[in-house]
């Protein structure tokens, strides 16, 4: 057998490896090792498997996601998102539709504290919904809406995502951080347009709130504050180079810890839980791309990879052409698989086109990260749908699909926005040294 | 009842691994805050402080695997396998428990392989001189947990086939 027919088999099954349930972490280390075994023998095969692993969780670059991880977590438990939506919903939530526009700013607001989609997702869910069934607001609009908004979290600065796709691809984390800040922006306004759009056509979907003073406005942005310094200090630190990314994750999740103990929302058992809960998904995610290095060296030994890219550069398209096969590549795979897994596994496998087509690779980032949110909300695999579903459990899953459509198609604008226009992404970077 | 015990003894086991896990995990982000504040607001950064993180974190991440997966937290596509009849799914629950299973066999006899050839070859961190040994065998003794969570699971499947 030649090393590609090894590694095309290889691909085989680990994608039957995927579909009968192994953790992805390990099929991809599994199926990674045996393959290297058929190409250089069992004995270098198996001395890589615990080397590989080792070197991943001994990496100091990957203690930056540890960091980030821990920073949300402990956002997430201290009460951030609430204070957030409060202030979201007492400046917005008497316009018609307010509420659902204030779940998208608070979301917007607590994905700059929190680098996790499902997480922003669950926080405003738990906020949002009740305040939105209390309004008499249509299921679908409501919980379409905070699945939605929760893809925010992983485009706004920290983002996990983003660490990740910078940790494979061996881009400035900062660069990727303050890349995502306009597109995140633009998507809330084009989320925004989406839910104005649906009220006009029907207004029952979902009638204005409460209306609240100027005064109360103002006194209501108060809620922000925790949330802007802590921005201002990790994000403003890492911008201007005087933090490394780790240091800035660090002081993020002592500060948010520290505001979280401050304000009495942390308690012993909170805090625990909090430190258990980033722990968990911090091991997830380094398991992950321990994983996928594993399967990576496969990869590059079964010559796979450079395969792919002699065949996508001989194909007779536009380079356009070539990110929008890589987009629906990355569309259809995160239809059914989670946003870690999905960059861990594509990215190293496109990201040498990328490079040979000269694409920018902050901006293909900010694409990557923009398609992962929308894996998060399309059927079946709609992680970000079934947290939703998790907080509004008498609402069914369909409703919840069926509310999605409007926002993917704010997704897929803004996406087109951003291919039309990489400045969008590429400009801010381009202003920060580190 | 035997395979209570074993469940029950694998969950006990994560749990005190997590501990383990929770002190790596912060002593990480102590030391690193307290290198910033050190070096930022006194000049006086923390020595060698890439030397105690980077183990910290292998410790930190390597003793929480078992506990994460009780906890459900490794991806899976269950997409497919949740579709499928019962006994069809105990089945596949099985399959992919043993799999599962010889791989962390596979990874604790190398990793302690591979961590007592870091310890003869006297590998240690480049400042602090911490040796790299006995950190290495500690991620491979962390695959006993997981090989008993993944143990149980995949007896609990036989248990349950057997029932028919």
């Amino acid at each position: 057998m030649t090393p590609i027919t090894v590694g095309l088999i290889g691909i085989g099954v680990l994608l039957l490896a995927l579909f009968i349930g192994i953790p992805i972490a390990f099929a991809l280390a599994l199926v990674g090792v045996l393959g290297l075994c058929l190409l250089v023998g069992p004995t270098a095969a198996l001395g890589i498997l615990p080397r590989d692993i080792f070197e991943e969780f001994y990496s100091y670059p990957l203690t930056v996601i540890t960091m980030f991880v821990l920073m949300g977590s402990y956002a997430f438990a201290s009460g951030m998102g609430k204070r957030s939506y409060d202030t979201s919903h007492t400046v917005l939530g008497h316009l018609p539709g307010g509420l659902a526009i204030a779940s998208v700013a608070a979301a917007t607001a607590f994905g700059a504290v929190c680098g996790s989609a499902a997480a922003t997702a669950a926080t405003i869910g738990k906020i949002a919904l009740p305040e939105m069934k209390h309004y008499n607001y249509g299921d679908t609009l409501a919980t379409g809406c905070v699945a939605s908004a929760g893809g925010l979290g992983i485009l706004v600065p920290p983002s996990s995502a983003f660490i990740v796709y910078g940790v494979l691809t061996e881009q400035s984390i900062g660069k990727l951080f303050v890349s995502g800040i306009f597109p995140a922006l633009i998507l809330a306004a084009v989320f925004t347009g989406a839910i104005v759009l649906a009220c006009l056509r029907n207004p029952a979907l979902a009638p204005p709130g409460a209306r609240t003073s100027w005064k109360e406005k103002v006194i209501s942005l108060a809620g922000l504050s925790d949330t802007l310094i802590l921005f201002v200090v990790t994000m403003g630190g890492l911008f201007s180079g005087w933090f490394s990314p780790t240091q800035a994750g660090a002081v993020g999740a002592g500060g948010t810890l520290l505001i979280g103990i401050a304000r009495r929302q942390l308690d012993w058992q909170g805090f625990l839980m909090a430190t258990k809960d980033g722990l968990v998904i911090a091991c997830m995610v380094l398991c992950l791309i321990a994983g996928a290095t594993v399967f990576g060296h496969f990869m590059a030994l079964s010559t796979v990879t450079t395969s792919l890219l002699q065949w996508m550069t001989g194909l007779p398209l536009p380079p356009i052409g070539i990110l929008a096969i890589m987009c629906a590549v990355f569309f259809i795979f995160g239809c059914f698989i989670d946003t870690m897994p999905l960059i861990v596994i594509l990215v190293p496998l496109f990201f040498p086109v990328v490079t040979a087509f000269g694409f920018d690779p902050i901006w293909f980032g900010v694409i990557i990260v923009l398609l992962a949110a929308v894996g998060l909300i399309t059927p079946p695999v709609g992680v970000s749908a079934f947290v939703v579903k998790g907080v509004a459990q008498e609402v069914p899953l369909e409703s919840i699909f069926k509310g999605v459509l409007p926002f993917i198609a704010a997704y897929v604008l803004t996406l087109a926005i951003v291919m039309a226009f990489p400045q969008i992404a590429t400009f801010l970077p381009s202003l920060i040294t580190y | 009842m035997m395979l209570d015990k074993l469940e029950k003894f694998s969950r006990l086991l994560s749990g005190w691994f997590v501990w383990i896990a929770v002190g790596g995990l912060l002593l990480m982000m102590l030391i690193t805050w307290v290198d910033v504040m050190g070096a930022k607001l006194f000049g006086w950064p923390v020595p060698g402080l890439t030397d105690i993180v980077r183990p910290l974190q292998v410790i930190a991440i390597a003793s929480a695997i078992a506990f994460a997966q009780i906890k459900g937290m490794h991806v899976q596509v269950l997409f497919f396998v949740e579709r499928l009849p019962k006994r069809v799914k105990t089945i596949f629950n099985g399959i992919t428990s043993l799999i599962t299973l010889g791989f962390f066999i596979l990874f604790g006899w190398q990793g302690y392989v591979y961590g007592l050839s870091l310890l003869t070859a006297g590998e240690t961190t480049p400042t602090l001189l911490i040796p790299l040994g006995p950190i290495a065998l500690w991620m491979a003794f962390c695959s006993v947990p997981i090989f008993l969570v993944f143990l149980a699971q995949f007896l609990s499947s036989l248990a349950e086939e057997g029932k028919r």
